[in-house]
C-alpha cells in the first residue's frame, strides 16, 4: 500500500503479512507511518495505491471486516460530557454490541469504579483504559491499538500487556503498536518495524532478534586460556571482544554449543557460557539506522 | 437505527436536554408571557409602534392566537436548532470521535443518516415541547387579560396548532441543516455557528438590500415564509410578512435540503479521517 498526502508520501509500498492468532508488534520512528498503515487498514483513510486484505476482506470494503475488529487509534477519543459507562453505550448502540459485556469489559480494564465518571475527569491512563474497553467491546477476533500504554503507571502497562498476551494467546489477533519496545519484546509473537513508509522487518520475534548481533559471552576458568578461546572462535570465523576477563562472540546462540565442545576437546574448562540475544530496542537502531539521540 | 440510538444516547443526556431544549422552551415561554401580559398595553415595543399595534386580545382570540406568540420566535428556535446541528458534528471532527464512528459502523452514511435523523428528531420534539408549553402558558394566562381562547379549540383551531407545529419544524430545520453543512465541511463549531446565525439574523437582510431576489430564495426568507405559512403570514417578531407561497418555500427548503444531504454524504463518504 502506499499513501501520499499531497508532496508527503506517508506510506510506500508498504507490504506485509500478520499471522491470525498471538501478537504482532508494530514499530517504528515518529513519521514511519505507522499510524497512517493503521487507518488504511480500518478504512478510514484511502490508500492513494495499493491494496490489502483483513480477516479475508479487501480493505476497499471495510463493512466486510470491521465488525470483527475492535480499535483503539492514538490518543482515545471520547465525549468528554458523557461518563465512561455512557460513552461505551454509545458506541455499543452503534455497534450493536452487547451492552451487558460494557460492565465486563471496565472492570477487564480497572474502570469498574469509575465508568460512572465524566470522561473528562478522567487521566490519561483512564482515558486510555477506556479506549481499550471500547476496543474489546465486540469481542474482536482482531484487536488493532496503537499505543495503547501511553499514559499508563508501570503497573498498568504490566496489565495491559498481560492482558494482550493472554488475547493473543486465546487464539484473539492483536496489532498493536507502541514505543515501549521493551514491552513489545516481551508481549510480541511478531513484529513488523517499519521506516520511511517501509517495512524493514516482519517476522518473528524471535527471528529479528537473532539476525540482529546475537552475542555469545564465554570465559575460561583459566585466565590463560582466554586466548586459545579467542583463537577458537577467530577459526571458526566470528570476531570476538575481549571483555573483563571474558569474550564476546558475534555468533548466533547456536553456537554455543560448539563453542562448548571445541572448548572441552581443546581441554579448557569454561566457567561462563551464556548466548545472548540482541534486544529489541538494539535491533530498531539497527535496522532504522536511527541513532539512540535521534530515534523515539 | 443504530446510529439513530446510538445518537440519542447522548442527545438524552441532561446538559443538552436543558441547554438546547431548555433554550427552546424557555424563550418562547418568556415571548409568550410578554405578549400575554402586556397585550393591548403599551409596554412592548418590538417595532417602534405600541404594543397594541403588534399584539391585542383580538388577534389573541382568533383560532390561531394560540399560536400568535410562538410563531413569532421561529427565528429563534432555528438559531437554536442550528447551533445545535453545527456544535454536535463539528464536534465529532474536533474530539476526534469520528475516527470511532466510523471504525464502530463502517457503512458512513448510515452513520450521517442516522446523526441527521437524531438531531432533527430532537428539533421536533422541541419544537412539540415548546408549542405545548406556549400554548398552555397562554391559556392560562388568557382569562386575566380579556382574551377568549374558545376559538382555539375549535377544528380550525387545533388545526392552527398542528400545522404551526409541522411550520416551525420545517423553518426550524432549514437553518440546522445549512449549518449542520457548514460544520462538516469546515470541521468547525465556531465557524458554522457564527456565519450560520449571522447570516440567518442580520446577514440575508443586508445582503438583500442590494440583491431583490434573496427574497425569493435566500434560507432566511424560506425560514420566514415556512414559519408563518407563506403570502399572508404575519411576517416573525412582527417583521416583513413574507413574499414566498408556501408550497414555493417548501419546494426551495427541500432543494436546500437535498444539497445539504449531498454535500455532507459526499464529505463523509470520501474524506479521509485523519483527525
Amino acid at each position: 500500500m502506499t499513501k501520499d498526502f499531497g508532496d508527503l508520501r506517508a506510506v510506500d509500498s508498504l507490504t506485509m503479512d500478520l499471522p491470525q492468532g498471538g501478537v504482532t508488534g508494530f514499530v517504528g520512528p515518529n513519521g514511519a507511518g505507522k499510524s497512517t498503515t493503521i487507518r488504511m487498514l480500518l478504512g478510514l483513510i484511502e490508500p492513494t495505491s495499493g491494496e490489502g486484505e483483513v480477516l479475508g476482506h479487501s480493505i476497499q470494503h471495510p463493512s466486510g471486516y470491521l465488525h470483527q475488529v475492535g480499535a483503539l487509534i492514538e490518543a482515545p477519543a471520547f465525549y468528554p460530557s458523557l461518563t465512561g459507562e455512557e460513552n461505551l453505550r454509545v458506541f455499543a448502540a452503534l455497534g450493536g454490541f452487547d451492552r451487558s459485556r460494557i460492565a465486563e469489559m471496565l472492570e477487564v480494564v480497572g474502570l469498574e469504579d469509575r465508568g460512572g465518571d465524566k470522561y473528562k475527569n478522567y487521566s490519561l491512563g483512564m482515558k486510555q483504559r477506556l479506549g481499550i474497553a471500547l476496543a474489546l467491546l465486540p469481542d474482536p477476533d482482531l484487536l488493532v491499538l496503537d499505543e495503547p500504554t501511553n499514559g499508563l503507571d508501570p503497573q498498568g502497562i504490566v496489565e495491559i500487556r498481560n492482558l494482550l498476551m493472554e488475547l493473543g494467546a486465546s487464539g484473539k489477533t492483536v496489532f498493536v503498536s507502541s514505543h515501549l519496545l521493551a514491552e513489545i519484546q516481551v508481549a510480541c509473537d511478531s513484529i513488523v518495524m517499519i521506516d520511511h513508509g517501509g517495512v524493514v522487518f516482519g517476522g518473528t520475534m524471535v527471528d529479528l532478534l537473532n539476525r540482529n548481533s546475537p552475542t555469545i559471552r564465554a570465559a575460561a576458568e583459566k585466565e590463560a586460556d582466554t586466548i586459545r578461546l579467542i583463537e577458537l572462535a577467530t577459526n571458526a570465523g566470528y570476531h570476538t571482544t575481549r571483555v573483563n576477563g571474558a569474550i564476546e562472540i558475534d555468533a548466533p546462540s547456536i553456537w554455543a554449543a560448539d563453542l562448548n565442545r571445541l572448548a572441552w576437546q581443546a581441554g579448557i574448562t569454561l566457567r561462563e557460557l551464556q548466548a545472548t540475544s540482541a534486544d529489541l530496542e538494539q535491533a530498531f537502531f539497527a535496522m532504522t539506522g536511527n541513532n539512540k539521540t535521534g530515534a523515539e | 437505527m443504530r446510529a439513530f440510538r446510538s445518537e440519542w444516547v447522548k442527545l438524552s443526556r441532561r446538559n443538552t436536554l436543558i441547554g438546547f431544549g431548555g433554550a427552546m422552551v424557555g424563550f418562547s415561554l418568556l415571548f409568550t408571557i410578554l405578549a400575554f401580559v402586556n397585550v393591548g398595553g403599551g409596554d412592548v415595543d418590538l417595532e417602534g409602534g405600541s404594543a397594541e399595534e403588534f399584539v391585542t386580545a383580538a388577534v389573541l382570540s382568533l383560532p390561531e392566537g394560540s399560536v400568535f406568540a410562538i410563531t413569532n420566535v421561529a427565528g429563534f428556535l432555528g438559531i437554536i436548532a442550528l447551533a445545535l446541528f453545527a456544535s454536535n458534528l463539528a464536534g465529532e471532527f474536533n474530539k476526534g470521535t469520528i475516527r470511532m464512528l466510523f471504525v464502530t459502523e463502517p457503512n458512513r452514511l448510515k452513520v450521517l443518516a442516522g446523526k441527521f435523523a437524531a438531531l432533527a428528531s430532537f428539533v421536533a420534539l422541541g419544537v412539540a415541547a415548546t408549542l405545548v408549553v406556549s400554548v398552555g402558558a397562554g391559556a392560562l394566562l388568557a382569562p386575566g387579560v380579556g382574551v377568549e381562547t374558545s376559538a382555539w379549540w375549535t377544528p380550525d383551531g387545533l388545526a392552527a396548532i398542528g400545522s404551526t407545529y409541522l411550520n416551525l419544524t420545517a423553518a426550524a430545520l432549514v437553518p440546522a441543516l445549512i449549518a449542520g453543512t457548514i460544520a462538516v465541511l469546515t470541521r468547525s463549531a465556531s465557524i458554522a455557528i457564527s456565519v450560520g446565525a449571522a447570516w440567518f439574523i442580520l446577514g440575508e437582510m443586508l445582503i438583500g438590500s442590494f440583491i431583490d431576489s434573496l427574497s425569493v430564495w435566500g434560507p432566511a426568507a424560506i425560514t420566514n415564509a415556512l414559519a408563518v405559512g407563506g403570502v399572508g403570514g404575519a411576517g416573525m417578531m412582527g417583521g416583513a410578512p413574507p413574499t414566498i407561497a408556501y408550497a414555493t418555500a417548501g419546494l426551495v427548503a427541500l432543494g436546500y435540503a437535498v444539497i445539504s444531504m449531498a454535500i455532507c454524504s459526499t464529505v463523509f463518504v470520501k474524506r479521509d479521517v485523519t483527525s
